[in-house]
């Protein structure tokens, strides 16, 4: 039984109803959007053409439209500087860390997170996966009848704050409520595990486009808990392509006829089917564009595996080393689950089964089974009560820590840790009066500041004077469920508090989103009369359902004129469900609800005189 | 490092079990989840934000208690601590015949590493792991029967060196798997 | 005023007093059953500012609870009560009347 709170009179909530919330996969190269339908089953949601999967590519026009999904995948080859196809890869990414010449786009001058020059403006990562979100958004939205509650959207088990960050700013942007981030692996397993009713210890394998994770988790009654996780935000399937579409072009060059530079996308593509062709048949002939007409090159699913063997390599090595920080061996692992599309590659699969000695577990599709997984924890999270209960228990992937003198990193919190996590430092100043001091918080596993990811600087003021090492500070740093990290401070001796929020470093400022969010308030508008009028027919429904209820239960108590004029009431209103017309519903939804009132009042004397048939009169005397 | 030191309050207390160092596993496993299950912030999403933080700072401590229990080394510092004894107390000598095969083990580790000898590397593990296991029974006597704080503070000690070497001989034998 | 036909704990009593006090005014708490949910019926609390004719008022530990007729067979007998759950705290309702309570927890239904 939930638990009562006192509420203001009149705000009694409508009966409850199913709240809308879905999971979504936001991936490196497709993105998915899943829901659990009333009957407890989950479904992929489709577009208007019956397609689940949503290429990740967005694409501005020339006069600054947006395109998002396969338009914008199929402009990459004649507009490569403007169609961003794995726009996950510079999540949380600062300036610097995108090497100019790696990029087929143009970027825009400046320090901090990175931007791609657009006929809109310079872009952020962020806003370009802020537009596959709200096509993801509004397919949901039509798909379930109105605005959204909440969303569980999927992270890589291996994105760092500021990856996490980025995401959780994009679907802001979007105008979804994020629940939770999920990491990608784990989602995986809450699919596989609810579907068997799996006990035991499993490794979630998940290559996927741009990223590659591995999970270790134990199931044991209702609780998921991860025990280890490595891997590897720039490594996934994109690289094999890479690969393959770098030998085709020696190749091609070795035969006399280079591929021009202005081709490169197309090979790219080209490489990627070539690719996905060699997990069905044993060889295929890719025609490379070259100067002078298509150059016919046919490539072996072994030379393929000889190609990419160093990649495959770095995904076992990450493999082991989960394991054995999980402190297991192979085999002692129950089952292996592959995940991601990438993992589709015969050699991938051999790879695994020789690790683990034995085939890995394949049964759900590997494009789809993070997103289902996502829809079932959002359904838990909103609170709609499934068929299923269960925990999520999920590991910090990166150990936390500060800098200290010489450029060291002192760990605060180790990775694998289980969130969320706390801990508390102590610090205290080293001159005499010193009024404020500096922390470099940062991310990684190695010992050297320079090699980690800086999350953030920040300064600690308003320190009271006192000698040297006389002051006590206490800074706590936290991790949260969706692996987002907080600081504060405290000075003990005399209760002087700095709140600080990590702002990652290539992060968006709150002032930022603030603008972009004040930008897009056009839509908004757009946006608040589609609400309006999808929680205007929800509520018609409501009505319609409960009328119904009630003429099937006590249609008895009604005068024959009364029956008629309900029925005919509820009809009006059923048709005008189908239109546009708020106001007009409204006006029905009334009309239908006076015509009720007589019934209600008599259903709920009818009742009284029932219950009361058992007891005794004078417990009502009061 | 030791977590337990900063910890702050009873953790045997939290889990509502007895302050010894032999521990039920079973006990503990069983009400830290249960725990997890009440207060995790996946319960609390829709909950006012102060809830939602009352349950981050809630499972962000059971965690922290859960690991410190959970570790032998940390329990046993922890106990040490809740007796008002600090484990790494700085005037604590180790004795010479302790020190001198805490050299050898080194020398052996360095010696199978470069390059990595995999049979000597899996025979110095077995070693550290049975004298791991050996100064954990001697913890167990010192802390639960004899009551002997400054035998249990040079096992801790002891340990601390045993469980980082053996981790090391461990990576190694990783590494030369992985090669 | 009547006499107690609905029961407050202690506990109850003294976390109304403190909401009513909190917000300055009303003239007690009212509860109220609606139909709604799957079995059937769900409570409903909320501060009663008004007085309607068909009210009836009871008094509990310093705290008047008002019921209006209709609600009242549902709730004569029902002891509520305040309690904490992990981080969770809130009233319960503890009806003798209720046969059947839904999966969902927000309904119940009473059998003749």
């Amino acid at each position: 039984m939930n638990l009562l709170q006192i509420a203001e009179p009149g705000s009694r909530e409508p009966p409850t109803a199913r709240r809308r919330a879905v999971g979504i996969d936001l991936g490196t190269t497709h993105s998915l959007v899943a829901t659990v339908a009333e009957d407890g089953q989950v479904r992929l949601l489709a577009d208007t053409a019956g397609e689940v999967l949503l290429p990740s590519a967005v694409h501005i026009g020339a006069e600054g439209g947006i395109a998002v999904g396969r338009a914008a995948a199929a402009a990459a080859a004649g507009a490569p500087a403007t169609s961003f196809l794995s726009i996950k890869r510079y999540m949380g990414r600062g300036a610097a860390d995108v090497p100019a010449a790696a990029v087929p786009y143009v970027l825009a001058a400046g320090e901090g997170p990175v931007r791609f020059v657009t006929p809109r403006g310079p872009l952020s990562p962020v806003e370009i996966s802020a537009e596959i979100l709200k096509v993801l958004r509004q397919r949901a939205q039509a798909a379930l009848g109105g605005p959204l509650d909440g969303a569980v959207i999927t992270v890589p088990a291996y994105f760092d704050d500021a990856q996490r960050q980025a995401t959780r700013d994009a679907a802001r942007l979007a105008g979804i409520e994020v629940l939770r981030l999920l990491n990608e692996p784990t989602a995986a397993a809450v699919a596989y595990g609810l579907d068997r009713g799996g006990e035991g210890l499993f490794a979630i394998y998940d290559l996927g486009g741009g990223t590659f994770d591995l999970s270790v988790l134990r199931l044991r009654r209702g609780v998921f808990e991860v025990l280890a996780t490595a891997g590897d935000t720039a490594l996934g399937g994109d690289d094999f392509d890479r690969c393959l579409a770098d030998w085709l072009h020696a190749q091609a060059a070795e035969a006399g006829a280079p591929v021009p530079p202005g081709e490169a996308v197309r090979l790219r593509a080209l490489a990627r089917r070539a690719k996905e062709a060699l997990s069905e048949t044993e060889a295929v002939t890719v025609d490379c564009p070259t100067a002078t007409g298509p150059l016919p090159v046919t490539i072996t699913r072994e030379s393929f595996g000889a190609l990419t063997g160093e990649l495959l390599a770095r995904t076992l090595r990450l493999t082991r080393q989960a394991l054995h920080e999980a402190g297991l061996t192979p085999a002692e692992v129950d089952g292996a689950v592959l995940v991601g599309g990438a993992s589709r590659m015969p050699q991938v699969r051999a790879g695994v089964a020789s690790l683990f000695d034995r085939p890995p577990l394949t049964d759900l599709d590997p494009d789809r089974v993070v997103a289902l997984g996502a829809a079932r924890q959002a359904d838990l999270l909103i609170g709609n009560r499934g068929p299923h209960d269960y925990l999520l228990l999920d590991v910090l992937p990166l150990s936390l820590g500060i800098e200290t003198m010489g450029g060291l990193v002192e760990r605060i919190i180790p990775r694998n840790s289980t969130l969320p996590a706390m801990r508390a430092q102590h610090f205290t100043t080293f001159a005499d009066g010193q009024r404020a001091m500096r922390l470099h918080v940062v991310q990684g596993e190695r010992d050297l500041v320079a090699d980690c990811r800086s999350l953030a600087h920040f300064e600690l003021r308003g320190i009271p004077p006192m000698v040297a090492g006389a002051a006590r500070i206490e800074v706590s740093f936290q991790v949260d469920a969706d692996g987002l990290v907080s600081v504060s401070a405290c000075e003990q001796t005399t209760g002087t508090r700095a709140e600080v929020q990590v702002k990652p470093a290539y992060g968006l400022t709150e002032a930022q989103i603030t603008t972009m969010l004040a930008d897009s308030l056009a839509h908004a508008e757009e946006d608040a009369a589609a609400r309006a009028l999808a929680e205007q027919r929800l509520a018609a429904e409501q009505v319609l359902q409960a009328s119904r209820a009630a003429l099937t239960a006590d249609g008895d108590l009604l005068a024959g004129g009364e029956h008629e004029a309900l029925t005919q009431a509820m009809a009006r209103l059923q048709a005008l469900l189908a239109t546009d017309d708020a106001p007009a519903i409204a006006a029905a939804q009334q009309a239908l609800e006076r015509l009720t009132e007589p019934l209600a009042a008599r259903r709920m004397d009818h009742h009284i005189g029932t219950a009361l048939a058992g007891r005794h009169v004078r417990d009502l005397e009061g | 490092m030791a977590m337990a030191a900063d910890v702050a309050f009873d953790c045997f207390a939290l889990f509502e079990l007895p302050a010894r160092f032999a521990l039920d596993c079973a006990a503990l496993e069983a009400s830290y989840l249960a725990q997890q299950r009440q207060l995790h912030p996946d319960r609390h999403v829709r909950a006012a934000p102060a809830q939602q933080h009352a349950a981050l700072a809630a499972t962000a401590r059971l965690n922290t208690a859960y690991r410190t229990l959970a570790e032998p080394r940390a329990r046993a510092v922890h106990l040490l601590a809740l007796r008002g004894v600090d484990a790494f107390a700085a005037d604590a000598a180790v004795p010479a015949a302790v020190l001198a095969r805490q050299l050898d083990w080194h020398e052996a580790l360095e010696a199978a590493s470069e390059p990595a000898d995999p049979p000597r590397l899996a025979a110095l593990a077995a070693e550290l792991h049975a004298a791991r296991e050996s100064l954990l029974a001697q913890l167990a006597g010192a802390l639960d029967e004899q009551a002997d704080d400054a035998a249990a503070a040079a096992a801790i000690r002891q340990l601390g060196f045993v469980q980082r070497l053996h981790e090391q001989a461990r990576a190694a034998l990783l590494a030369g798997q992985s090669a | 005023m009547n006499a107690m036909a609905i029961a407050l704990t202690e506990r109850a009593a003294r976390q109304m007093q403190r909401a009513l006090t909190g917000r300055g005014t009303g003239v007690g708490i009212r509860l109220a059953v609606t139909t709604s949910g799957c079995a059937g019926m769900r409570y409903v609390m909320e501060y009663a500012d008004a007085l309607e004719p068909e009210d009836r008022c009871f008094e509990s530990h310093g705290v008047t609870v008002v019921v209006d007729a209709r609600s009242l067979p549902y709730l004569t007998g029902v002891e509520l009560d305040f309690v904490r759950e992990g981080l969770n705290e809130g009233f319960r309702f503890n009806n003798p009347n209720a046969t059947s309570a839904c999966g969902c927890g927000e309904s119940f239904s009473v059998s003749a």
